[in-house]
This record gives structure tokens, sequence and C-alpha cells, in this order.
């Protein structure tokens, strides 16, 4: 199965701030410093179906996560 | 169900995100990734989520962790209302009440964390990492949401708690009858013994 691949999407996003991605993850329709700003930020354009995403720094992996 | 894993950087390995959301009484947060990860004693979201929700963390259950950094933080544990999209994100899949903790300085990739205790625990879970998917299958059926909807006149009538039956709904996996009722912002659905035993 191919895997969904939010790399275009992505690219060029700032490392801690929050996206309010389309629902198949092709479109930014909004962002901020929190989910809240994000989410009013897409409201504002008109878009009320989204997923939040907060954007990682770039090439930097994870591990077990809470032990 | 089968969901693909996602792709966030190229040159790391996809992981296995999910797109959930909460409910806590009428409130509601946005959809968020949330990555599936095993090494979690419990799912972790930023404690703004909370907010969204009108949870004051001190009312919660503490819960110390330590990420691989080894620095010690503290959650709060609630009960909510989880839901889960479809790999698709067209229909809702899942949705059944557990136990989430919320961190005021949690911060990871996606945004947040769906462990074991009260995630993994509601699921028969297989990951196929070469295949780059995972199978979630719930151990508790009514978790599923249904999604074929056929109106039924004659269903419809005023039921207990003020809850409207609007449809027989036709259950994707037992291939049995639930109802479904109104409930602000998605129709919910129920298996018929919940009504009876309401009654």
């Amino acid at each position: 199965m191919q895997p969904k691949d939010l790399t275009s999407v992505l690219k060029g996003a700032k490392p801690g701030e929050w996206l309010a991605l389309s629902m198949d993850g092709t479109r930014i329709l909004g962002r901020g410093d929190t989910p809240q700003q994000a989410t009013k930020s897409a409201k504002e354009a008109g878009h009320d179906k989204i997923v939040l995403f907060n954007v990682p720094l770039p090439t930097v992996g994870i591990a077990a996560s809470a032990l | 169900m089968r969901f693909p894993y996602t792709r966030i950087d190229a040159s790391l390995p996809p992981r296995p995100y999910l797109n959930i959301f909460l409910r806590s009484g009428f409130a509601t947060t946005s959809p968020v990734y949330g990555l599936v990860d095993s090494g979690a004693d419990y799912s972790i979201f930023p404690a703004s989520f909370a907010e969204t929700l009108k949870l004051n963390l001190a009312d919660g259950k503490p819960w110390n962790f330590r990420g691989t950094t080894g620095s010690l933080q503290i959650a709060y544990l609630f009960p909510v209302e989880m839901s889960v999209w479809d790999a698709d994100n067209q229909a809702l899949a899942f949705r059944f009440e557990t136990e989430v903790s919320f961190c005021d300085d949690f911060k990871f990739p996606g945004g947040a964390l769906l462990g074991q205790a009260g995630f993994l625990s509601h699921f028969k879970s297989t990951f196929e990492q070469p295949e780059n998917f995972f199978d979630l299958e719930p151990y508790d059926p009514s978790s599923v949401v249904a999604r074929e909807v056929r109106l039924d006149p004659d269903a419809t009538k005023q039921c207990v708690s003020g809850l409207v039956v609007v449809s027989h709904l036709i259950h994707p996996q037992r291939k049995s009858h639930a109802l479904g009722v109104v409930d602000s912002p998605v129709v919910s659905v129920h298996p018929i013994r919940n009504f009876l035993q309401l009654a």
C-alpha cells in the first residue's frame, strides 16, 4: 500500500506551528501558533473540514515516546 | 479496518498516523493527527485540547512520564469520547469512550500520541511496516460507526432522554440493526440494546 504523503504540503512549513490541513492532506487551509489559532484561521477562510497538524523539525526522527 | 502509513518527511520512514478528534460534554476538538505509539502508556494531547474541551487540568488524574529526553513531564488523565476517521477521511470509522491525558509542555510531530491504555486497549492491532499499512479491529463491535443509512419512517419517534431516533442503520460489520440519534455535531449510532437498557 502506498503511504499517504504529506511531504509536499509540509514543505516550507515553520517547525512548531500548527497547520489546518484539508481532509485529504493536500492543502494548507489555515495556520497558527496554537491549534485554536489554526482552526480559527481556516474557519475565517471558509473552511470547516480540517485536520490539525503540528509541524516537526525537519529530518528529526522519533524513538519510543513516553516510557 | 486498514489504514495506510503517512510520510511526513522524505528522509524518514512513514509512520502509523490516524486522524481523530475528542469530545467531552458538548465540546469537541478539531480533528488532529495522532501517532499510534505502542511505546506510550497512555494517549497524550497538548493541553490546548483540554482548553477546547473546557477541562481544567487540575481536575484530572496526574500521570508522570518520561520521553526519550529523560526529562520528567506530568500529564492529566480525563475521560473523553474519541472518534477516529477512516483511511480516506471521508467518514467516521470508530467512536468509543476512553481516557486520554493532556500535558502542558507536550509537543509532538503531528499533534498527539495514541498509546496503549485507552487506545490500543480498544483494538486488535496489526502493523505491516514493510507494506506501509496497519489494521485496527475493535474488541467492542459497538464502537464501529455505522455508515449505511436506511431511513425508516416507522422508526422515527421520540425516545427516552429526549433523543430522537432518526433511522435504522445497518451495522457494517455485524450486519445487524442499530439506531441513529441526533447528537450534534454528528449523528451518533448506538446498538439497539443500549436503547432497551435505557427504556
